[in-house]
């Protein structure tokens, strides 16, 4: 088996051992969240030593030349020295520029956008504090806002989000990483494919972003937003959605209740499926978030539906398995 | 002599495939309860790199791999008959796809050949 080091400290993985688990069972505290190769927030660097590809993937391409890595993916094929990165190095430091309450549990925060942290609206960045690191999804334009905006459901025992609702000030510092994520607007050929999007609770913030940006490039095939949630408590930015659809007439935004008393509308499910039966399933880019199992299941779905893989894109919010 | 994999068109053909095999299986209920907690991203990259080794294409293929990545599932019941199930969907997935009987027979060929290494045994 291979052996690993850590801060100068040599021991000997076990057959099938992740780099992350190695370094836990030693007794070392290392940042982590979803545990599955999606959050990024177990970033590593080895120092000696070539990591797995596998534990690679979904890393920019500046970050995998400096032999960066995810703890959780990488099961060593040979003796590596690794190390945290700094936050000097992967990070960077900004400042909150707003809170505010869009539900009784989430907090919108907006933060100063650098010029040099590019990234798209849908994407995902990660929040540092300490060894705590948690993704949260872009919900806005950066570039053309001047800041980034982040929709936080707060957690009962969720440190991080009891952190940023109830502590963090406008005007304090925040650490900043990534971004990471695939689920973003492109259009290569033409703008005018149709777009199904489809979330729960802050599942909303990244389709918010990418109806933005769909909207922001001029797309004209017909974008169709759906917001789902048990009640109407989870439901924010009704308000702002139905101007932005009063604006564009490509745009429609709905919302599906599961408290509803009309089985045709409380069964996210049954709406997308409804609504994709009328769009072109050969062009149609369908967008999923929200929590993993609803994600999984839609994603499903709609693949049997008839979209191809290729034309779904999705990003299942993994909370903290352990110690949230 | 072309592989089969240069003869319907090599990579290519292979994402068509796996659209139309991944579907027969997710549809069948004898085996997708399998699925039930996959990701379908990461599903799909494996039976692409699967249907890329039966079909004769360059593969990094390990019986290692195959073993550990369908030991939980031999734990949940996997057994030869859903390896026949897997194999029958791979050869109507070919059909659809206008391929030759005796060359859809190499494959199930191929494809049995792994089925000790998927079942652990």
């Amino acid at each position: 088996m291979p052996s690993l080091t850590y801060k100068g400290r040599t021991f000997t993985l076990q057959d099938q051992q992740s780099t992350l688990e190695g370094l836990e069972n030693q007794g070392e505290v290392i940042p982590n969240s979803c545990r599955s190769g999606l959050c990024q927030s177990c970033l590593m660097q080895a120092v000696s030593g070539t990591p797995t590809s596998e534990s690679q993937q979904g890393l920019e391409e500046t970050l995998i030349s400096q032999n960066y890595f995810l703890a959780c993916k990488c099961i060593p094929m040979e003796d590596l020295d690794v190390t945290l990165p700094t936050d000097s190095a992967v990070s960077i430091q900004t400042t909150v520029l707003g809170k505010e309450l869009l539900a009784e549990d989430v907090l919108c925060l907006r933060i100063l956008h650098q010029e040099t942290f590019s990234c798209s609206a849908g994407q995902y960045i990660n929040v540092v504090k300490d060894d705590l690191i948690r993704s949260y999804s872009v919900a806005n334009l950066p570039e053309v806002d001047g800041y980034l905006e982040l929709h936080i459901k707060r957690l009962p025992e969720g440190r991080m989000s009891n952190w940023l609702h109830d502590s963090i000030a406008v005007n304090d510092h925040v650490t900043i990483r990534g971004p990471a994520g695939h689920c973003f607007y492109s259009a290569v050929e033409d703008r005018n494919f149709p777009i199904l999007l489809a979330g729960t609770g802050t599942g909303l913030a990244p389709l918010e972003g990418i109806v933005s940006d769909a909207l922001d490039k001029g797309h004209d095939g017909v974008i169709t937003l759906i917001h789902g949630a048990l009640n109407k408590s989870g439901i924010y930015h009704e308000d702002k959605l139905n101007e932005l659809a009063g604006t564009h007439h490509q745009f429609t935004y709905k919302q599906s209740l599961m408290d509803s008393a009309d089985p045709a509308n409380s069964d996210l499910n049954a709406v997308v499926r409804a609504e994709l039966e009328n769009l072109d399933l050969s062009r149609v880019k369908v967008y999923l978030c929200g929590a993993p199992a609803l994600v999984n299941k839609l994603k499903t779905q709609v693949f049997l539906q008839g979209i191809p893989s290729y034309n779904i894109f999705s990003d299942p919010f993994i909370t903290a398995t352990t110690g949230t | 002599m072309k592989t089969l994999f240069e003869k319907i068109g090599g990579a290519d053909a292979v994402n068509t495939a796996v659209e139309i095999f991944y579907r027969k299986m997710l549809a069948d209920e004898r085996v997708n309860y399998f699925f039930d907690n996959t990701d379908m991203d990461k599903q799909i990259a494996k039976q692409k790199s699967f249907l890329t080794m039966v079909f004769g294409g360059p593969n990094n293929y390990t019986g290692k791999d195959m073993r550990e990545g369908h030991k939980h599932l031999v734990a949940r019941g996997l057994n030869d008959e859903h390896v026949d199930i897997v194999i029958e969907h791979l050869g109507g997935t070919l059909k659809e796809l206008g391929v030759a009987d005796d060359e859809i027979n190499q494959v199930a060929e191929l494809a049995n050949s792994v089925r000790d290494d998927v079942l652990n045994r």
